[in-house]
């Protein structure tokens, strides 16, 4: 293994100054570390501990130097890679420092390597960092979220802040130490910038995991953090404005919902990343209304201050009576329908556009025959791998098979046939449940009437209705894997992506083999139960019912044949993720744009 | 009132208990007319069980109506027994009718008054909060106004 030195700057902290050195000693294994500790003038006890623990290098400066010529002093002393540490940070994980380096020599080009950072709390703060445009307003991703095993993989990031940061001394030879402008606060992003603009990558490294208790030397030592955060941030846009403006290459304008909580919403957030990463100056405007309100994505509420601009194509993704605003150089509507056809009056509407996107063949050929005289193309929708693995955290239940129902109470789903076939086919004594996840559109007791009137029988295996408990999404993945199998029994044709989601997370599934998810039935993953095409409540327009006796088949199927059925969908899970991410779908976005262009 | 997020973690826990020992709101109900009710539960968010979903419950079930379809389950001579209890119910008319309206009458008021205790209580809530938010407010400030103190020196 290569020598490191883990260069510890503090500044006061006694506490967690000498919880982060002791846990770097009695937990790191790597064979060859060493440790400088930088002290910046501590005046309550710090640099009398660090004096006190043998093995360690301690440089004295005589005066706080701040963050970047603390650590520069560090960087100095030392000829071998080193990990920028900051004395808040502690060590959860041994072989931490083998992972990061393992990283860093992956590949020649991979210059620097950051890490998972979780709080206090183990919520997970950092897997990366990203600049959203106009505010400049540097971000970390994903914020503040429950720990579920996110980011999980070794992947190439925007930057990564340097409160654990490994950087190979090739960089540093050639980049130098970090930039002694800034005080403290975005030197990070610049000396990533820097290294990129070298010729390196940046890597965020998903298997190290370290704690952060943020902004300790800030708070210890009432340091005006907004000031410094302000003048830093100044430094940096003099420096890499331009830079990061050059990144855009392309600009779209895409409309839609984007503040709720349904299927357009969740779909335009990750669709809207992965155009940003790409480099698609992307303009965000709504289907009706204005809405004003702030959102909490900095980068999504960054694109919809961007202003209006009607040269440039748009994306028009809603339902398909609500495209009136298309008013850019070439419009696109990107649209689902929940029945066998598109209504008479979706369609004289989506005629108007130069184009019609929809999420699969099912989609296109109802669109066809609907009579849409524009050009029809199938643009999927994806998954994020980074949520949707199999390395997610699942919570199963000890011994007993779990079937999982997401359930929007309604007609659209036939959650009375699901009910009837699951309590007719499995007795008390087997060891399955039924959890039925349910969606009601106002809290209240209707739910348990339905069902009471249905009278069930009383000796059968158990159901369990979880009731609008409003789990976090970016848990769903969590949700899926805490299943044995997925049972969708939704009437409606589309848009198919609890299908997709649960598969990406190697859980088998279960749905009607009619609507957009049939694109992904194989019979052995994702069993099909047979469906019949009766009317929907909007007139003319018709969706399918499953068959109670297939629904009872495929029920105890699932539960016989598990262990074929979740190999499959591992195997499955793999090709998902790479074929079917919204990098991917981005792409081919871009590629269609490029051709109208 | 405003939904909070719950993670899966506790969500399957509940659900593992819920296994164990079934639970619904309308189990008592059910039970008087059964000796065994289906295995079913219903997890509700916290704060949602004791009010929001009571209240809703109260809501629809105040309304007792006398006049209901009558029917029967046998064969052959279901239609006389439904010709029996309509002539029962003619003749009986005069006494459960005014029984019924002053039942519905009570059913209504309380309903009412629970509604009223809900918006009641919702509102104190507000209240509270927002006190509660400047009485931290205030001691905040009061602590800066000592430390600022402190720092020119002239403190205790």
């Amino acid at each position: 293994m290569r020598p490191v030195s883990l260069i510890v700057l503090s500044w006061n902290g006694l506490d967690v100054t000498r919880t982060c050195v002791m846990s770097v000693l009695e937990k790191t294994t790597h064979p060859d570390f060493r440790v400088v500790a930088v002290d910046n003038a501590s005046t309550d006890g710090t640099r009398e501990f660090l004096r006190s623990v043998e093995g360690i290098t301690v440089i004295e400066n005589e005066e706080n130097l701040g963050f970047v010529k603390g650590n520069n002093a560090g960087i100095r002393a030392t000829d071998t890679d080193v990990v920028l540490l900051n004395n808040d940070t502690e060590m959860i994980q041994g072989d931490w420092l083998e992972r990061m380096q393992a990283v860093a020599y992956s590949a020649r080009d991979i210059g620097v390597v950051g890490c998972r950072l979780v709080n206090a709390e183990g919520n997970l703060v950092h897997a990366g960092t990203y600049m959203p445009v106009p505010s400049y307003w540097g971000q970390e991703y994903p914020g503040d979220e429950k720990d579920i095993g996110q980011y999980t993989t070794d992947a190439e990031a925007e930057a990564v802040i340097f409160a654990c940061a490994y950087i190979k001394r090739e960089v540093l030879d050639k980049v130098g130490a970090l930039d002694e402008d800034y005080f403290s606060y975005f030197e990070d992003t610049d000396y990533c910038m820097k290294a990129r603009a070298a010729g390196y990558r940046v890597f965020r490294c998903g298997s190290a995991t370290v704690k952060h208790l943020e902004n300790a030397s800030t708070d210890l030592n009432r340091m005006d953090f907004s000031g410094t955060f302000r003048r830093s941030r100044e430094t940096f846009l003099g420096k890499w404005k331009d830079a990061v403006d050059a990144r855009y290459t392309r600009k779209l304008t895409w409309h839609s919902f984007i503040s709720g909580d349904d299927e357009y919403a969740r779909v335009s957030a990750k669709l809207l990343w992965a155009l940003d990463r790409a480099g698609v100056d992307v303009n965000l405007g709504f289907l009706e209304g204005a809405e004003r309100a702030e959102l909490a994505d900095f980068r999504i509420n960054d694109m919809k201050n961007r202003g209006r601009d009607r040269d440039r194509p748009q994306i028009l993704f809603g339902p398909p009576d609500m495209l009136s605003r298309a008013d850019g150089s070439y419009n696109i509507g990107y649209v689902f329908t929940p029945y066998d056809r598109f209504k008479p009056e979706w369609v004289k509407e989506l005629n108007r556009l130069d184009e019609i996107w929809v999420p699969d063949e099912f989609q296109r050929q109802a669109a066809i025959a609907s009579g849409l005289k524009k050009d029809v193309r199938v643009v999927e929708f994806g998954v994020d791998p980074d949520y949707l693995n199999p390395g997610i955290m699942g919570h199963s239940l000890e011994g007993r098979f779990v079937f999982l129902a997401p359930v929007t109470w309604g007609p659209g789903e036939a959650w009375q046939t699901l009910l009837r076939a699951f309590t007719d086919e499995f007795s008390q004594e087997e060891k399955v449940v039924l959890v039925m996840n349910v969606t009601s559109p106002a809290p209240g007791a209707e739910v348990e009437e339905a069902v009471e009137a249905m009278g069930l029988p009383f000796d059968r295996a158990p159901v369990v209705f979880v009731m609008d408990q409003d789990i976090p999404h970016y848990q769903d993945g969590c949700l899926y894997r805490s299943a044995d199998c997925l049972v969708l029994v939704g009437r409606r044709a589309g848009p198919g992506l609890e299908i997709l989601e649960a598969l990406a997370c190697g859980v088998p599934v279960i749905a009607g083999e009619w609507g957009s998810h049939s694109q992904l039935i194989d019979g052995v993953a994702a069993s099909a139960v047979e469906t019949a095409l009766v009317p929907s409540p909007e007139q003319g327009c018709g969706w399918s019912d499953p068959s109670y006796v297939k629904l009872r088949e495929a029920l105890r199927g699932a539960r016989d044949r598990a262990g074929a059925s979740r190999e499959k969908a591992l195997e499955l899970s793999a090709r998902l993720r790479t074929e079917r991410s919204w990098d991917h779908i981005a792409a081919k976005m871009i590629e269609r744009l490029d051709d109208i262009r | 009132m405003q939904a909070k997020g719950v993670d899966v973690d506790q969500v399957m826990e509940e659900v593992n208990r819920a296994v164990a020992a079934p639970d619904t709101l309308l189990a008592d109900f059910w039970k008087e007319q059964k000796t065994q009710s289906p295995n079913l539960s219903f997890l509700y968010p916290p704060y949602s069980k004791t009010l929001v979903v009571n209240l809703d419950m109260v809501s629809r079930n105040w309304e007792i109506d006398p006049e209901f379809e009558l029917g029967s389950r046998r064969r052959g001579v279901g239609k006389l027994v439904i010709t029996f209890k309509r002539a029962t119910r003619s003749a009986l008319r005069w006494y459960v009718n005014p029984i019924v309206h002053q039942v519905r009458k009570f059913n209504m008021l309380v309903t009412r008054t629970l509604h009223d205790l809900a918006n009641n209580l919702e509102e104190v809530s507000g209240r509270v909060t927002e006190l509660e938010k400047a009485s931290l407010e205030q001691r905040l400030a009061d602590l800066e106004n000592r430390l600022k103190s402190l720092e020119k020196g002239d403190g205790e």
